[in-house]
């Protein structure tokens, strides 16, 4: 198991995104900045904390991609069980620590910060299970999406952006969860094939 | 203990073109050397032959087993073309995580580790990382993995590139002392080096096996005058041109 969780980097990586994780939620708080919104045409309100997932997704991803493969594919040990486990346990971090922060500060965004990191976490993985290590490029281009083409004006957020959502949202939740499960599911089940390069 | 594909097929996309297209292949008792030019399908019979991907028709067995269950995984061991150096781990615990891995407990895993980098010569470097290791080194590294748990079958994807002339003397001083419950097939291009020392040939073009029997039986087919030292080299040569 330590071999395990050093091949994942576990510590030098994952310990450290989610520092960035609680550092940087704390930090911006509410602090928003003025984007263009390409819907409106108008000026948007997006908050900075929106980004504070970013880290952590990209750790779990490089966390993910650090396996012997040779070993793993053939292994007799459940070791896509054991990522599973990674998987749900920095998601239950982050979620912790985004209810700790609305406890000692107040911060709304806390909550709804861990909650993203489920979502972006589930996205992930639905991406990675056919692309591989470019799915990094899901969550982020989510998050751009979001800012960009997921403000309609008036303080409304599309029912599909879920990042912005406030931390009550029932439906924010159910979407990040939803995507967690399909995503873990897919993790467990779904084996890429890599061409050998040369056959 | 065989090893068993029937009529196996096997297309790295469902559009393309099978690699592998009805092939059927029982690996003998010993050491069978797989020979073949690039893109025969050689990587992608161990693969099968590994369990790491299925055939998309027909089936892989050891004996009873089919390649997906468990306990066949436990008695294959695999070691691919391109080897992972694991960025957090030392050579030893690279090997040992892959001894771990196959379901040795850890304090198993760590003392075979050690003797199995022994025998790849790599004592020495066992306490380095494993990402600042050379090519070479690496490949004796995959090599331990995949003695380190004791594995029946060992499937081994040229194992010897980027290995020095030394490097591959200890590779073959490896195979020499393999028990006789070992059963090993190993892909090479390294003809004259390996062909002549191991017990069968299994020479596979284009998805297909063009010639699997002895090794006295492969080295029929080069020619008389096949210089001492160069007749596998010529008797590959002389299989292939037959086939063209």
């Amino acid at each position: 198991m330590r071999w395990w969780l050093r091949a994942r980097r576990a510590l030098s990586v994952l310990l450290v995104a989610l520092g960035v994780f609680t550092a940087a939620v704390m930090v911006l708080g509410d602090a928003t900045v003025e984007l263009p919104s390409l819907l409106s045409g108008s000026a948007n309100p997006v908050l900075f904390v929106l980004m504070a997932p970013i880290p952590v997704v990209a750790a779990l991803e490089l966390s993910l991609g650090s396996r012997l493969v040779e070993a793993e594919e053939t292994a007799t040990r459940r070791v896509r069980a054991l990522d599973s486990g990674l998987v749900i346990g920095v998601c239950a971090t982050a979620l912790a620590v985004g209810g700790a922060i609305h406890l000692l500060t107040g911060n709304e965004h806390a909550v709804a910060s861990g909650r993203n990191v489920v979502f972006l976490t589930g996205l992930l993985l639905c991406v990675r299970v056919f692309v591989g290590q470019p799915a990094i490029a899901a969550p982020v281009l989510w998050v751009f999406a979001v800012i960009f083409v997921g403000y309609s004006g008036g303080g409304h957020w599309a029912f599909w952006t879920v990042l912005p959502k406030p931390s009550g949202d029932a439906p924010a939740a159910l979407a990040a969860m939803l995507a967690l499960t399909i995503g873990l599911l897919l993790h467990g089940t779904v084996r890429r094939t890599v061409a050998p390069s040369i056959t | 203990m065989t090893l068993q594909l029937r009529a196996c097929t096997y297309a790295y996309r469902p559009w393309a073109r099978p690699v592998l297209s009805g092939l059927d292949y029982r690996l003998p008792p010993g050491v069978t050397v797989l020979l073949g030019p690039n893109g025969a399908g050689k990587s992608t019979l161990l693969r099968l032959a590994a369990g790491v991907t299925r055939p998309r028709a027909g089936s892989v067995s050891l004996d009873d087993l089919p390649s997906q269950a468990r306990a066949y995984r436990g008695a294959v061991a695999w070691m691919p073309q391109h080897i992972t150096a694991m960025t957090a781990l030392t050579a030893r615990e690279q090997v040992a995580y892959t001894g771990w891995l196959k379901g040795m407990n850890r304090a198993d895993a760590w003392t075979a580790s050690a003797t199995a980098l022994a025998r790849v010569d790599l004592a020495d470097e066992a306490d380095t990382r494993a990402r600042r290791l050379s090519g070479g080194q690496l490949r004796r590294v995959g090599v331990a993995a995949a003695l380190v748990h004791g594995a029946r079958v060992l499937l081994l994807d040229e194992p010897t590139a980027g290995m020095d002339p030394r490097q591959r003397r200890v590779f073959r001083d490896v195979l020499a002392t393999l028990t006789d419950e070992v059963t090993v097939l190993l892909s090479t291009h390294d003809v004259a080096d390996l062909a002549e020392e191991s017990d069968h040939v299994t020479v596979l073009e284009a998805g297909r096996i063009r010639y699997t029997g002895s090794t006295e039986g492969f080295l029929s087919h080069a020619p008389a005058d096949a210089v001492a030292g160069r007749r596998a080299e010529a008797a590959y040569t002389a299989l292939s041109e037959t086939t063209a």
